[in-house]
């Protein structure tokens, strides 16, 4: 049986749901950043601000220079959070096979259950109607056979687009695609593709496989199959999520800075968001990875393997603060500072026998579960919080 | 330095110094190890820093005194390798010389003032203990002892004598062993030792004599010396989890047979974990285990138990790890409850004789 697969794309996700929530905002140009008066990035900008070529990742004085009357508004992730929750509540309400593909995408694999709505085509356009009618929002969406085509045609008609591709039309759209449009081919591997003179997925699907292999290694089989427009991958439902490969955290200072206290407070801090995301998902890892960018964008990276596997946050600021120390280039400016852990292995229900620190530390993420967090923290955390 | 020796005897004694040394070090010489020819004697010693050890063996022909350093490793495999009964080294120059048949080789070694000086044993009359005791109780708790850095102590076996019993205790905080042998024991000590200076001792000599001060551990044989540190303390409470009174839940399996169960089942658990899901019934155990890409495994397997029904997760690793060291033809499993730890003992004792294996459970809901 062809498979249907719906990808839906929430339309500019983060400034539509502050222009629902703040009305006077609504048809303003308006930009979604985490500190309007700080030196971050436009994380998302409204339609409006889109057509003076406000983009996402641009800086804001570059967004201003594009569109002086933009509004800028702090982004409220908790708030998109819940929001998102229940897009994708409302989604598996037409199949249990919603595969979470980021705060605003989702694939839905309705090939079982769409008879039971009147086919693919209806489930879109109720959940368009649900989420217009509930939120106000607008969502693109593709239906095809597989989720790679299912991607690319959802964003080809956007905002509130509905696009459906059967598959005796595949190959002529195929022909009129250049690569980088497709999900899976990076700008690196476009301009490795141009110079073998492949500029249209067509052409990449012609080109033989074997050449594709030796020159992209595993990856031209990929690249082959992207060309085809094949796609086996299964609508995977977040509680078949593969497994984490690394959890990290990282933040760009207020102000360059070179105060150790100030590096070590907010190293600290990383340390301890990542040590209670490893143990919220129930992981432990092994190397402890430094990023460090200095105000001039020079960055650089360091790791260090324990010989134990660790959620524990001071052992993971102790090994980060001791990769710092051994990075750190005084007395340059620092910009960014990260954090993560990786060769992570899934930690079982194990109980102890004796007192041991995890018992404190499950009782601290509990706590700080219910009352917010760094409610209750290391006192040596509270010193720097007072400074 | 000069000086002829067999070559088996030789490779048994670089293959206990050896295994001493550390395998990754900023220090190299710790890569090294050290022949000195004196009062008649070859010795070979070795050191991590940690634990000292010296292996030493009479020589009968003709020699020099002397000393030698040489990469412990290379020169293991060489003297291994060689075909000829009896090996030769002499110094020339700054180098070593050793010599088999026609077998010749060079090594460039390092200046002895260079290796680490071996530490001397603690002062003060020293205790005697046979060492064939040490040995049966160190083999039923080693496998327990922890590798996790963060808790010294448990890195360590406890080694307690009293005048009537010589006791051992290890526990990674996951699982516990503890093994008592009753007997007449010349004094009261109670330390916490490496199980690397357990395992060096030379199982076929009758006696080793202890020297313990608060800072060093000194074990002594009639060829072998190891000096080491012991783990300070405090080691964890375990008398508090070992139960003083009868568990509700008792059942008594065959040894043999619920090996085989649980090896079967353990392919199929999780490679993290290995959780095997044991459920008691009466007269009966059933044995699952389940990882959701490979497929499930269940046994049903037949033993003494009439109490209420119970159903407790455990590693299937360490519980097989323990049925290996328990040598009855039955077992007595004792369970409190599905969170407390199960307790694991042979039905036949050795005479004189305890052994106590104690395992936490893994949460099932």
């Amino acid at each position: 049986m062809m498979r249907q697969v719906l990808h839906i794309d929430m339309d500019a996700f983060f400034a539509s749901v502050e222009q629902q929530t703040f009305p006077f905002l609504r048809g303003r140009p308006i930009g979604v950043c985490s500190h309007p008066q700080g030196r971050t990035v436009i994380a998302t900008a409204s339609y409006e601000a889109r057509a003076y070529g406000v983009k996402t990742a641009m800086t804001i004085p570059q967004a201003r220079k594009l569109c002086p009357e933009i509004t800028l508004v702090r982004c409220n992730l908790a708030k998109y959070i819940d929001t998102s929750t229940r897009i994708m509540a409302i989604c598996s309400r037409f199949t249990d096979s919603v595969e979470v593909f980021s705060i605003d995408e989702a694939f839905l694999d309705v090939t079982n259950t769409a008879h039971l709505f009147g086919g693919a085509d209806t489930i879109a356009r109720k959940i368009k109607q649900e989420l217009s009618g509930r939120f106000g929002l607008t969502c693109s969406i593709g239906i095809a056979p597989n989720k790679l085509l299912a991607k690319l045609v959802g964003e080809m008609h956007k905002p509130d687009g509905l696009t459906i591709i059967r598959p005796e039309e595949v190959p002529v759209l195929l022909e009129k695609i250049i690569v980088e449009e497709m999900c899976g081919i990076g700008p690196k591997t476009a301009a490795k593709l141009h110079r073998l003179g492949i500029k249209s997925c067509g052409e990449l699907g012609r080109y033989p496989e074997k050449a594709l292999v030796r020159i992209f290694g595993v990856k031209g089989v990929h690249l082959h199959h992207i060309g085809k427009g094949i796609d086996e991958s299964p609508v995977r439902p977040y509680f078949h999520k593969p497994p984490a490969k690394s959890m990290g955290h990282s933040m760009t200072f207020d102000k360059d800075t070179r105060n150790m206290a100030i590096i070590r407070h907010h190293l600290f801090q990383l340390s301890e968001q990542v040590g209670r995301r490893l143990r919220k998902d129930n992981y432990a890892g092994r190397t402890v990875s430094l990023v460090l960018r200095y105000a001039d964008f020079t960055t650089m990276v360091r790791q260090h393997s324990l010989k134990n596997w660790t959620n524990d946050g001071r052992r993971i600021y102790q090994t980060g603060l001791a990769l710092f120390y051994k990075l750190y280039q005084p007395p340059r400016y620092v910009r960014l500072i990260g954090i993560s852990v990786s060769n992570l292995i899934q930690q079982t229900r194990q109980t102890s026998m004796f007192e041991h620190p995890e018992t404190l530390r499950s009782a601290v993420d509990n706590l700080n579960n219910r009352f917010g967090e760094f409610r209750v923290t290391r006192a040596q955390n509270m010193k720097n919080m007072n400074r | 330095m000069r000086c002829e020796i067999d070559r088996g005897i030789l490779a048994d004694m670089l293959a206990v110094v050896v295994n001493t040394l550390p395998s990754r070090t900023t220090y190299p010489v710790l890569q090294n190890v050290m022949l000195e020819v004196a009062g008649g004697k070859l010795a070979v010693s070795g050191t991590d820093l940690d634990s000292y050890v010296r292996k030493e063996f009479a020589l009968t022909g003709k020699f020099e005194e002397g000393k030698a350093v040489l990469p412990g490793r290379k020169l293991m495999e060489m003297v291994r390798e060689l075909g000829e009964a009896n090996v030769l080294f002499f110094s020339k120059d700054s180098n070593v010389h050793v010599e088999a048949g026609n077998s010749k080789a060079v090594f460039a070694g390092l200046d002895p003032a260079e290796f680490p000086e071996m530490p001397k044993l603690p002062e003060g009359t020293p205790l005697e203990f046979p060492i064939a005791t040490i040995t049966e109780l160190f083999d039923a708790v080693s496998f327990a002892v922890s590798r996790d850095e963060s808790r010294p102590a448990m890195g360590g076996v406890d080694w307690e004598v009293s005048k009537s019993a010589m006791k051992m205790v290890a526990t990674d905080g996951h699982r516990l062993s503890f093994v008592r042998r009753k007997g007449k024991f010349p004094a009261t000590f109670k330390l916490i030792v490496s199980p690397k200076a357990l395992a060096l001792l030379p199982r076929e000599q009758d006696v080793v004599k202890v020297y313990s001060d608060p800072g060093k551990i000194g074990l002594v044989t009639q060829d072998t010396m190891v000096i080491g540190r012991p783990i300070e303390g405090p080691y964890p409470d375990y008398e508090r989890v070992i139960p003083q009174k009868d568990y509700p839940f008792k059942a008594i399996v065959k040894h043999d047979a619920f090996v085989a169960v649980l090896r079967r089942a353990a392919i199929f658990a999780h490679p993290v974990g290995k959780l095997v899901a044991l459920d008691f019934k009466k007269d009966k155990v059933i044995i699952q285990a389940e990882t959701p890409e490979i497929g499930s495994s269940e046994e049903e397997l037949i033993c003494e138990y009439n109490g209420e029904p119970v159903r407790i997760g455990f590693n299937a690793g360490y519980l097989l790890e323990i049925f290996r060291h328990l040598n009855s033809e039955k077992v007595v499993i004792e369970l409190q409850n599905p969170l407390s730890a199960g307790l694991l003992k042979p039905l036949e004792k050795k005479p004189e004789y305890d052994e106590t294996f104690l395992l936490m459970p893994i949460r099932l809901d």
